[in-house]
C-alpha cells in the first residue's frame, strides 16, 4: 500500500514520492476513553460520513474501510464556543491492531479544541491507526492537538483530512515523541475566503524509529493563508522524512504560504530527508519556504560550553527546547503536561 | 485584488531562419539495432564503441518513460530521425564550411565571438562537428580541444575509452540510454596540470533538420590546478513535428581544478530538450555550472556536481524562462561525498503566458561528507495566471556533521516598485522588463559580457508585450 504521495513526483532514487506499508488487518476497534465537554453530541456511523481527502492518501480507505470498526461522528449547535478540550486518551496494549475513526462537523462561528494522547507501555508491540475529519464552518476555529508517546514497538498510522469554509481557521499541533514507525499524513482544503492553517509539529525521534510525514495545503479560497511548521531532533539510526507541501490553485488570488522546517541532527547514523514543495497556478500569491538541518550553531555551543556546560546536556537542552516550543502551542493543560512530563521535567498532572 | 496581467507571447523568428539541407545523408527514422549499427559504422566505431552502443540499445528497450516530470506523449521515437549527416567533412578553416551552414553560424554571431572573446571554438550542425578551431598560444599550454570522433581514434582514444559514459552510465535514465546508442559529435576537451585557459572555449550546436535527434556528447577533463571556462550555445528552427535533444556532458575536475561551465539554451519550442549533465570534483577542486534556459517545448535539465574529493565545491547560477507552450523543468543535483565539500545553488525561474517552470533539485550528504555545507536559494516570478511555477527541492542528509539550509520563494512582479519606475518616467512594459533583468541579475554576471547582453536581449524579447 502506498501512503503519503507528494502531490508531485521527484526522483525516484531519492524515495521520497510516497511510503510502502504492509499493515496487518485490523482485528478491531482502539481502545480509548473520551472527556466530553457535554457541547458536542456524538453518534457512531458504519462508514464515512464526510467526503474529505485525507494527508496519508486514499490509499488508505482500504486501510479504514476494510475494518469493522465505527466512525465517531460529532457536531455541535452553531456558535458553540468551549475552554474545555474533547479529550481521547488512546492506550495500546501489546499485540494490538486496532484502528480508529473519527469525523467532526463544526458549524459555522464554533470555538472547539479536540485533544488526543496515544500512549502506549515501554515493550508495547502494536500497530495501531487513526484518522480524524473536521469540516470547519464559516470563521469557527477548530484545534486538534496530539501528543504521542509511544512505546518502542509500536508502529502507527496518524491521518488527517480537513475542509475550512469561509473564515475557518484549523490549528494543528502534534508533537511526536516515540514509537518504532510512525506515518504521519495531514491534508488541508482550504476553500473558503480567507480560511487559514496553522500546522506545527514536533518530533523526537531516535533509536532506529522511523518518522514519516506528509504535510498538504491546498488553497482555492482567496486570500487563505498557511503555516507549516516542523521542529525536531534525530538521534541514534533514525530515519525521518518530511514532506510539506503548499499547493496554490488557480483562484486563491491574495493567499499567502510559509513552511519552515529546523532539525538538529545529534548523532551520525541518522537519515534525515526533507522534500518542502511549492506547487504555484495562480499569478497573485506568496510562497516561503525554509530549512535548516545539522548542528548547533557554533557561537551557541561556544557560548554555552564556556559556560561550562557540557556539549551533550547542550543538545538536551536544545532538543527539549524544540519540543516545549511546540507544546506550548497545546492549550489544553493535561494534554501539554504529558510531553513535559515524558521530557522528565515535571510529573504528569493526572488530578 | 491585485489587478491582473495579460502576457502575450513574443516573436523568436530571429531564431527561426533555416535552409534545406537537400545533400544531408540520414538513417531511417526511429530505433533499431540495424539503425545503430548502421550509425556505428558510418562514425567508423571501434569494435567496443559499436557494442557498447548496442547493449544501450537494450537498455534503452528495457526502461520505462519518466513519469515524475513534464509529459512527453508528443515524442514518438518512431519518427525521429537520430543521425543527419551534413554534406561538408570537419575543418579547421572557417572558409572551407560549406556557404550555408556557414552563413547559418554567421547570423547566430558565432565566428565573430570567436575572433573577439574565445580561445577555440566547436560548430556543430545536426548531429556532426563541420568546424572545430582553437587558438594556436592555446594549443601550445597542451590544450586539447577537437571533436569526440577524432579523438576516439586518436592519441586519446585511451582516455576516452577510460571515461566516456563512465559518469552518466546507460542506467542513468531512459534518454542516457538512448543517448549511449546514437550519440554523434560533440567535443573533447583536455588541460594539462597547471594550466589555467584565460579566455572560454565554445561549442555551439544547431540542429536544422525537422524531425532530427541531437545527441552530441562533450567530455572534458580538466587536470590537476588547472582552470577552464567552457561554455555552451544551443539553438534551432522551429518545425511543426517534434525535435529531441538527448546530449550528454561528462566533466572530470582534477584537484585543486577549477572548470565553469556555463550554457545559454535557446532551443526551438517543438525541442524536447532531455539533456544529462554530471561532473565529477576531486579534492579542492570547483565546478561552476551557469545555465539560462529559454528554449523547448520540454525541458528536463538538472546537471549533477558529484563532490568526491575533501574540500570540493560545486555552485550552481541558474535562470529558466518558460513562455507559451514550454513546459522547462530544470534545476541541479549535488552529491557530497567527501568530507568539508560545499555547494551552493541559487536559481531563477519566470513563468508567462501560460508556461510552467519546475525548479527541482536534490541535495545528498553522505555519512562521509563530515563537515560539509549546502546552500539553495530559488526564487519563482510569476507573470500571469494562466502560468505555473512548482518548486520541489529534495534534501537526504545522512551525517550529524553538516550544515544544510534552503530557502524558496515565489511570487509575483511588486506593483510598488513598476509604480515607482513609472513615476520616474519609465513605461510599464519597460519596467517590467527591467524588474525581470534584475531578476535575473544573478545569471547575467556571472556570464561573459557578450553572453550577458544576448541573455538581457532575449529577457527583453520575451518581455516584449507583456502588457496588454
Amino acid at each position: 500500500m502506498n501512503i503519503n504521495k507528494i502531490p508531485a513526483k521527484t526522483f525516484y532514487w531519492l524515495h521520497m514520492n510516497d511510503a510502502q506499508i504492509d499493515p496487518a488487518a485490523a482485528a478491531a476497534e482502539g481502545v480509548f476513553t473520551a472527556e466530553n465537554p457535554n457541547c458536542l453530541t456524538g453518534r457512531t456511523e458504519a462508514a464515512s460520513v464526510l467526503d474529505i481527502q485525507t494527508g496519508m492518501g486514499d490509499e488508505t480507505a482500504r486501510l479504514f474501510d476494510g475494518a469493522a470498526i465505527p466512525v465517531h461522528y460529532f457536531t455541535c449547535a452553531p456558535g458553540t464556543k468551549t475552554a474545555d478540550a474533547l479529550r481521547f486518551d488512546f492506550m495500546y496494549r501489546d499485540g494490538d491492531s486496532v484502528l480508529n475513526r473519527f469525523e467532526f462537523e463544526i458549524p459555522d462561528n464554533c470555538d472547539i479544541t479536540v485533544a488526543m494522547r496515544f500512549s502506549a507501555e515501554k515493550e508495547t508491540a502494536a500497530t495501531a491507526g487513526i484518522q480524524v475529519k473536521f469540516k470547519i464552518g464559516k470563521a469557527s476555529v477548530v484545534r486538534l492537538q496530539q501528543v504521542q508517546t509511544l512505546g518502542g514497538d509500536v508502529e502507527f498510522y496518524n491521518d488527517t483530512g480537513v475542509s475550512c469554509d469561509d473564515g475557518a481557521r484549523f490549528e494543528l499541533t502534534q508533537v511526536v515523541l516515540d514509537g518504532k514507525h510512525t506515518y504521519i499524513g495531514a491534508r488541508t482544503s482550504l476553500e473558503g475566503t480567507a480560511s487559514a492553517l496553522v500546522s506545527d509539529v514536533g518530533y523526537l525521534v531516535g533509536r532506529d524509529a522511523r518518522l514519516d510525514m506528509n504535510y498538504v495545503a491546498y488553497h482555492t479560497g482567496k486570500k487563505t493563508t498557511c503555516d507549516i511548521n516542523a521542529s525536531g531532533v534525530l538521534s541514534g539510526n533514525a530515519y525521518k522524512l518530511f514532506r510539506g507541501t503548499i499547493d496554490f490553485r488557480n483562484g486563491c488570488a491574495g493567499a499567502v504560504g510559509n513552511e519552515k522546517e529546523d532539525i538538529i541532527l545529534m548523532d551520525e547514523d541518522i537519515v534525515n530527508k526533507t522534500i518542502p514543495i511549492i506547487l504555484c497556478e495562480e499569478e497573485d500569491v506568496e510562497g516561503n519556504h525554509g530549512a535548516t538541518i545539522g548542528r548547533i550553531d557554533e557561537e551557541l555551543m561556544f557560548y554555552l560550553e564556556s559556560r561550562g556546560i557540557p556539549a551533550d546536556a547542550v543538545y538536551d537542552i536544545m532538543a527539549k527546547a524544540r519540543i516545549n516550543a511546540v507544546a506550548a502551542r497545546i492549550t489544553d493543560e493535561k494534554t501539554r503536561n504529558a510531553v513535559t512530563a515524558y521530557l522528565g521535567e515535571e510529573p504528569e498532572n493526572d488530578e | 485584488m491585485k489587478e491582473k496581467t495579460q502576457v502575450n507571447d513574443i516573436d523568436r523568428s530571429m531564431y527561426d531562419f533555416r535552409f534545406e539541407n537537400k545533400d544531408a545523408y540520414k538513417v531511417h527514422e526511429g530505433l533499431t539495432p540495424a539503425i545503430v549499427e548502421q550509425i556505428s559504422k558510418e562514425k567508423k566505431d571501434p569494435a567496443w564503441m559499436e557494442q557498447f552502443r548496442l547493449q544501450a540499445l537494450q537498455i534503452y528497450n528495457q526502461m520505462p518513460f519518466p513519469d515524475w516530470g513534464p509529459a512527453i506523449d508528443g515524442l514518438q521515437m518512431d519518427n525521429i530521425v537520430t543521425y543527419v549527416r551534413p554534406n561538408t567533412k570537419m575543418s579547421a578553416k572557417w572558409s572551407e564550411v560549406p556557404a550555408e551552414i556557414k552563413d547559418t553560424f554567421e547570423r547566430l554571431g558565432i565566428p565573430q565571438a570567436e575572433r573577439k572573446s574565445l580561445a577555440g571554438v566547436g560548430a556543430q550542425f545536426d548531429s556532426e562537428l563541420v568546424y572545430h578551431n582553437v587558438k594556436a598560444e592555446v594549443a601550445a599550454l597542451g590544450v586539447v580541444y577537437t571533436d569526440l570522433e577524432s579523438a576516439l581514434h586518436g592519441e586519446y582514444a585511451e582516455m576516452i575509452q577510460k571515461h566516456f559514459m563512465k559518469l552518466v552510465t546507460p542506467r542513468d535514465h531512459k534518454f542516457a540510454a538512448l543517448h549511449g546508442a546514437v550519440w554523434s559529435g560533440g567535443s573533447f576537451v583536455y588541460v594539462p596540470p597547471g594550466v589555467s585557459v584565460e579566455i572560454p572555449l565554445q561549442s555551439y550546436f544547431r540542429l536544422n533538420a525537422p524531425g532530427a535527434g541531437q545527441f552530441e556528447h562533450t567530455l572534458i577533463i580538466v587536470d590537476e590546478g588547472a582552470y577552464l571556462h567552457f561554455i555552451e550555445g544551443c539553438s534551432a528552427p522551429k518545425y511543426n513535428v517534434a525535435n529531441l535533444h538527448a546530449g550528454c556532458v561528462e566533466l572530470y575536475v582534477g584537484k585543486n581544478a577549477k572548470l565553469r561551465y556555463s550554457t545559454i539554451e535557446n532551443w526551438s519550442k517543438n525541442m524536447y530538450n532531455l539533456n544529462t549533465k554530471r561532473a565529477k570534483v576531486e579534492d579542492g577542486g570547483v565546478i561552476e555550472w551557469v545555465s539560462g534556459s529559454f528554449g523547448s517545448h520540454v525541458s528536463y535539465l538538472y546537471p549533477m556536481s558529484i563532490l568526491a574529493g575533501k574540500g570540493a565545491r560545486a555552485e550552481f547560477t541558474g535562470i529558466t524562462f518558460a513562455g507559451k507552450g514550454q513546459n522547462l523543468d530544470t534545476g541541479t543535483k549535488v552529491v557530497h561525498n567527501a568530507p568539508e565539500t560545499s555547494s551552493y545553488v541559487n536559481t531563477r525561474s519566470i513563468s508567462k503566458d501560460g508556461g510552467i517552470s519546475t525548479f527541482r533539485s536534490s541535495v545528498v550528504v553522505n555519512r562521509n561528507a563530515e563537515n560539509s555545507k549546502s546552500a539553495v536559494s530559488c526564487q519563482s516570478l510569476m507573470l500571469d495566471d494562466i502560468s505555473r511555477s512548482d518548486t520541489i527541492p529534495a534534501m537526504d542528509i545522512r551525517t550529524n556533521k553538516a550544515d544544510v539550509g534552503h530557502e524558496a520563494k515565489i511570487g509575483r512582479i511588486s506593483d510598488e516598485a513598476v509604480f515607482y519606475l513609472m513615476s520616474r518616467g519609465i513605461s510599464e512594459e519597460d519596467a517590467r522588463a527591467m524588474i525581470v533583468s534584475g531578476f535575473a541579475d544573478n545569471v547575467s554576471k556571472e556570464l561573459p559580457l557578450e553572453y550577458a547582453v544576448e541573455m538581457n536581449n532575449l529577457i527583453r524579447i520575451e518581455m516584449k508585450g507583456s502588457i496588454g
